[in-house]
């Protein structure tokens, strides 16, 4: 190769591998980029790309790390927080099956999160292969959110998706679990209650503890 | 999307912001506005979910809904509140 040609090819080595490099990575979201340092964006970027390619939704994550930002915490900290959120995408999907929609995987990330165990999400899809688990997923969460022990979330969730629960009636059974802890029943006493009445209306709510029935 | 309604009562306030997983947590995305009685209020469409937010008060004190419960999750040290919006998931 003649002395020229040379200089050209090792010229033009970097431009073509910028090239490649710009074509196969997308670009960061514009989100992260306004509101993140570069180094930080760049992190947290590697970490959605990386879970969307197994599959999970990766907006959870981008907005996890703007939550971090709002709240000036330390980068290590954002990418951190990030790379956990992605762990318990994975395991809800993983456990909720490949079919699980978005907004179930998302659901189920934060069901682990708040401490339900695998096992409970596995088995919650057995009780429901077909129908959407979002609102039972939901529903655990704030539950445990609110004290309920974390057995006692599962087993009322479980069963009252095995008895064919409607969503509104789980949503309407975690209102009222919410009402009977704000009048000082406690969460776990709550929820049993609460769960024997399902389907039959307006129960009572159940005693206060020490106050006369 | 269910329309939803934040409130806070802080007579003393000058502003206050609501941020949330449904607004990227943008302290400018969702102000308040001052009512009666020194309350605030904002209502916004928010998707049916579990999610979780806070308040910004006059930009740098965040402050818990007292009327819900905290998340359990690390929430970057500054607790955030959680609401449960019902609903059918948009598929």
């Amino acid at each position: 190769m003649s002395r020229i040609a040379r200089a050209v090819a090792l010229l033009a080595l970097p431009a073509l591998a910028w090239l490649a490099t710009a074509v196969s990575a997308a670009p960061i979201d514009k989100r992260l980029a306004e509101r993140l340092d570069p180094a930080t964006a760049e992190e947290v970027w590697k970490v959605v790309e990386a879970a969307g390619a197994q599959g999970v939704p990766t907006d959870p994550l981008i907005v996890t790390a703007l939550e971090g930002a709002s709240k000036h915490a330390r980068p290590e900290r954002i990418v951190a927080a990030v790379r956990e959120r992605s762990a318990a995408l994975l395991a809800a999907k993983e456990a909720l099956g490949p079919e699980s929609t978005a907004g179930e995987i998302t659901a189920g990330a934060g069901a682990l999160m708040s401490g339900v165990p695998r096992d409970t999400l596995v088995r919650l899809r057995q009780e429901r292969p077909r129908g959407s688990l979002l609102v039972p997923l939901v529903v655990l969460a704030d539950l445990v959110t609110r004290q309920v022990p974390v057995g006692t979330a599962s087993m009322a969730v479980l069963h009252a998706s095995r008895i064919g629960t409607h969503d509104a009636d789980l949503l309407r059974l975690r209102s009222r679990v919410e009402g009977d802890i704000r009048r000082g029943v406690s969460p776990a006493a709550a929820t049993i209650a609460r769960l024997q009445t399902l389907g039959l209306g307006d129960a009572p709510a159940p005693p206060v503890r020490g106050s006369p029935r | 999307m269910r329309l939803v309604q934040f409130v806070l009562t802080a007579p003393k306030a000058s502003r206050v912001a609501v941020v949330g997983d449904f607004n990227d947590w943008d302290p400018s995305a969702t102000p308040l506005a001052r009512s009666d009685g020194g309350s605030w209020i904002a209502a916004i469409p928010v998707s049916p979910g579990r999610h979780v937010y806070a308040f910004i008060v006059d930009g740098d004190r965040w402050v818990s809904d007292p009327a819900s419960p905290l998340a359990p999750e690390d929430d970057f040290g500054i607790r955030n509140s959680v609401i449960v919006v019902g609903g059918q998931e948009s598929t």
